[in-house]
């Protein structure tokens, strides 16, 4: 019978460790992808029979009975328990079935392996960003004002690799999803949420946010590399040594992953969500409240640590803080870009801003060294413990 | 229409086309706006949820069109976040949830019933002047520049977000309220005014399923109305409740709003079910098969109803348990769906099927809902919605639920009663081609975006530059969205021309047997001279055409029949 061989050749597709593309289902890249695409076709299949029973049913009977052929309706019985009692109980059969084949995959989609190497995912409107156990970052912008590709902003991966992805959201809901893994998960604020996968093929796949979370929702994307084992290492490496860089470039590099970019401009002077950086050094603020602030040094700090304090007037207040995120020497780096964008700073200083330190001297790039330790859990101590340094400054 | 040759004389002796009606007994605004007639609510009901469902319309032909290039077309993404709010929002809240019960429930209801009207007329008038109020506040949701949170609201961005949610949230709450007056009425009506020998399982099949959507109205509506009083609550004093920045807990607001608006689902499902019921048995000549059944599923239905809010919630983090919990009662639901397909299915075998406007409507409904119900698999199944969830594949589902199903219901239901309501013939050619028509087009529209969905697109995408293969599913989806728009403005153009050129309607010109038939056409103000007997609401047979009325006449009670009887 045909459905049957169709059916039969459909399940055998599916089970085929990492296929590519069908007309239904993106490319298999995970462990995870092959039970989830199974119990898909076992559904589609049941879907495929019941609507093919129930639409030519209906279509033999509109063209058999139809009053133009069949002017008389005939008696039949008004009910029939053994008839009734069969569509309830074959279609209940079918569901338990249904319910099983899904629940064992999505016990395999929710149990992370204990061992599973962790990254910490954080999410923003309207970025992501990744933090590996080094304490190296990535994330950001994923192109850039010339439309050129920012490899630094994807989220890398080992191939063959267990990986669980600890996130958490600094403002509003979002939700991680990579269609070629079948893996989605809410990113709440206030509390932490897992997603784990082993990718099973070297390549580059999208990441979505898949909850809406306001202004530019479908422009929250980033891409996930998976990449051997040795190429990922390298590129740890690189992540964490950066230095040596300038003040200014690090600082253009922190804005990036930490998702300023999404918000204030550095190039044309236009407002996005944010006020533009763009000649904001040196400047007067009109802050809600009716005061005027200097923008300088403290008042960036003060935005990035504490937003709500002093909202620049005519803009929302809908930054989130960073407080216990950022270090302060990743503070200083960004107020260092912020200078050199500004006509407001003399030339001179902007200059030395931009220069490179000299290798093995004091570089502000060192700040990301900080962490040695390689646990998600090391990285968020070295966090905090910044945290209170910068306290003891205050 | 088997004409026989013979004459066919009616047993029912009050006049098809009485002097006085409901429509012309009185006139002027005063009283139509302040009528306590349940018939002159349901017309005033129709026409607002007719028009709020043009206004729908119009988003979601914006939503399409902008959606036909991966860039962006005519608007920011700001603005398309509001259109497609606005769309979500105003279809549910003022279209789907009052559409069939109080528009054609409150027409049909007591003349079903063979009463002079709801068991509380004062109380329905107040519940069409609180919609009517709704839909104000939503007019000047957008003529303050729309709000942009997505129909449901979600919190901490309907905390953060600077649109007027506060506003839109109060209409929804009085709309709330319309709905709970709507649904206490129906149930005391049912309950207190079936006349003597009409008993539970001898009511028409629309009642049973008005009486159980009307249990959901007033069981349910009050958790949204509270949910949305305390995000009002914390938006205005800042009281951390859903907030998580003051304390609150934002997967909490989801299973609140999911506690009312999944049973708001079945809200709309249920009366478009109760619709199908009758339209079948009808246009198909033919008793409805496996009345029992049918009746107790909407009981199932609605109780069921009430058990699987968290399968909105599959990967909001809820724990696993609550997953596997709610993923098994989820499919409790697919069991008298599927129960009431297989019914109406028989129910057409060896009939005598009428393809009249109606009809195409009835078997349309059951094509979409076919989908509509077997789409829903995949999605209570845990693995495969965690890749489905919030893409397009949930998009083409709740549309086909929602929109296929229940709006078809509705249509059809217009069609079915609307020589009834108005005592005028529409042109069949015109609305038959028009139903064809918004038929075709919705499945194009809404199937190309089960493979997008399955493929990743996420819902409320505004832009999808960076997945240039999605766009052709887009451009047919759209296509499909264009068809269905001419197809419904040429419905709407059958139906209001026949109001000036439509032939006089005659009694009963389908050859339904509940007792709406029964009346005049258009019916008197107190609905029927002498309370009618009611028999079985399915003896068909207890009608037949008749060339010279142009409709079917009476010819003897309808009575239960003893060889068949269940």
């Amino acid at each position: 019978m045909n459905f049957a061989t169709a059916t039969a050749s459909s399940l055998h597709l599916a089970l085929q460790e990492g296929r590519g593309q069908t007309f239904w289902l993106p490319e298999q890249a995970s462990t995870a992808a092959g039970g989830v695409d199974l119990s898909f076709y076992i559904i589609y299949w049941i879907m495929v029979f019941f609507f093919v029973l129930l639409m030519g049913l209906t279509f033999w009977f509109v063209v058999k009975y139809h009053k133009g052929i069949h002017p008389k309706a005939e008696h039949t019985p008004h009910h029939n328990l053994p008839m009734e009692l069969s569509w309830i109980l074959i279609p209940l059969a079918l569901v338990i079935v249904i319910f099983w084949y899904g629940f064992k995959g999505y016990m395999h989609l929710t149990s992370p392996p204990a061992n599973a190497y962790q990254i910490r995912v954080e999410a923003q409107q309207w970025t992501w960003s990744f933090v590996y156990p080094n304490g190296g970052r990535s994330g950001g912008k994923m192109v850039d004002d010339q439309g050129q590709a920012v490899p630094e902003a994807y989220l890398h991966v080992p191939e063959n690799t267990d990986v669980v992805l600890i996130m958490e959201s600094k403002d509003v809901l979002h939700s991680f999803y990579i269609p070629q893994f079948r893996v989605k998960q809410d990113v709440v604020p206030g509390r932490y949420t897992k997603v784990w996968f082993k990718a099973t093929k070297a390549g580059t796949y999208d990441i979505f946010c898949t909850e809406y979370c306001g202004k530019d929702h479908s422009s929250m994307l980033n891409k996930v590399v998976v990449q051997s084992q040795p190429e990922f290492e390298a590129y740890l490496t690189k992540l964490k040594d950066r230095s040596p860089y300038s003040p200014a470039e690090n600082g253009e590099y922190y804005y990036n992953i930490f998702g300023c970019v999404q918000c204030h401009d550095t190039k044309d002077k236009v407002t996005i969500t944010g006020p533009t950086f763009v000649d904001a050094f040196g400047s007067k603020v009109n802050v809600d409240g009716g005061a005027t602030v200097d923008m300088d040094e403290n008042y960036i700090r003060e935005s990035i640590l504490d937003p709500m304090a002093k909202i620049h007037s005519g803009f929302q207040g809908v930054m989130p803080t960073f407080k216990g995120k950022i270090k302060d020497d990743q503070i200083n780096d960004i107020i260092a870009f912020i200078k050199t964008l500004s006509s407001n700073v003399p030339e001179d200083v902007k200059e030395a801003l931009r220069q490179t330190p000299e290798p093995g001297g004091e570089a502000s790039g060192e700040a990301m060294n900080v962490d040695d330790g390689n646990s998600a859990e090391s990285a968020a101590a070295g966090d905090a413990a910044s945290d209170a340094a910068s306290g003891n400054q205050e | 229409m088997s004409s026989t040759g013979q004459t066919v004389k009616s047993i029912l002796t009050s006049p098809v086309h009485p002097e006085v009606n409901y429509l012309n007994a009185t006139k002027g605004f005063a009283s139509w706006f302040f009528t306590l007639d349940h018939k002159r609510i349901g017309i005033m009901y129709m026409c607002s949820i007719l028009t709020a469902f043009f206004l729908g319309g119009v988003f979601a032909m914006l939503i399409r069109t902008e959606l036909f290039t991966p860039g962006q077309l005519m608007f920011t993404s700001d603005q398309y976040n509001r259109v497609f709010t606005l769309h979500g929002a105003i279809m549910v809240f003022l279209v789907l949830i009052p559409g069939i019960p109080a528009a054609l429930g409150n027409f049909v209801l007591p003349l079903m019933l063979g009463a002079k009207d709801v068991a509380f007329p004062r109380l329905n008038l107040l519940s069409y002047h609180l919609y009517v109020i709704g839909l104000v506040m939503a007019l000047l949701v957008l003529g303050l520049g729309g709000i942009d949170t997505g129909w449901t609201f979600y919190t901490p961005y309907s905390i953060q977000t600077q649109t007027p949610v506060v506003l839109i949230t109060s209409a929804a709450f009085i709309l709330g309220f319309s709905s709970i007056f709507t649904g206490l009425n129906f149930i005391v009506t049912i309950h207190k005014m079936r006349p003597p020998s009409m008993t539970w399982f001898k009511m028409p099949l629309l009642l049973w399923a008005l009486y159980s959507t009307a249990l959901i109205q007033i069981v349910a509506t009050p958790v949204l109305g509270i949910t949305l009083l305390l995000l009002i609550v914390e938006r205005v004093m800042h009281i951390g409740i859903f907030n998580p920045a003051l304390g609150g807990d934002p997967v909490l607001f989801q299973h609140f709003f999911w506690f009312y608006s999944h049973p708001a689902v079945y809200i709309m499902i249920l009366p478009a079910m109760g619709v199908i019921s009758e339209l079948v048995s009808t246009f198909s000549r033919k008793h409805i098969f496996g009345y029992r059944f049918i009746a107790y599923s909407s009981i199932a239905i609605a109780i069921f109803s009430f058990i699987v809010w968290g399968h909105h919630m599959f990967t909001s983090g809820q724990s696993n348990l609550m997953n596997m919990v709610f993923s098994a009662l989820t499919f409790s639901v697919s069991i008298p769906s599927a129960v009431k397909m297989f019914n109406w299915l028989t129910t057409m075998y060896k009939g005598s099927i009428n393809l009249a406007t109606p009809m195409i409507y009835t078997l349309s409904f059951m094509f979409i809902f076919a989908i509509a119900g077997l789409t829903g698999l995949p999605l209570a199944t845990l693995a495969t919605d965690i890749h489905l969830h919030d893409t397009y594949f949930v998009v083409a589902h709740f549309h086909y639920t929602m929109m296929g199903s229940t709006l078809f219901a509705f249509v059809a239901g217009i069609h079915y009663w609307w020589p009834k309501m108005t005592g005028r013939m529409y042109n069949q050619k015109v609305a038959r081609f028009a139903a064809w028509l918004v038929s075709i087009g919705f499945n194009v529209t809404f199937f190309s975006q089960f493979p997008l969905g399955s493929l990743g697109m996420p819902r409320r995408y505004h832009l999808y530059e960076a997945m240039p293969d999605w766009q052709i599913y887009h451009q047919i989806s759209t296509i499909g969205a264009y068809m269905q728009m001419i197809g419904f403005l040429l419905a709407a153009y059958a139906l209001i021309s026949s109001l000036s050129k439509g032939k006089l309607a005659p009694r009963n010109p389908w050859g339904g047997a509940t007792l709406e038939w029964e009346t005049s056409t258009p019916p008197i103000t107190f609905n029927f001279e002498d309370t009618p007997d009611a028999g079985d609401p399915y003896d068909v047979e207890s009608w037949q055409w008749s060339d010279e009325e142009g409709g079917y006449v009476k010819v003897r009670p309808s009575v239960v029949d003893e060889d068949h009887a269940e």
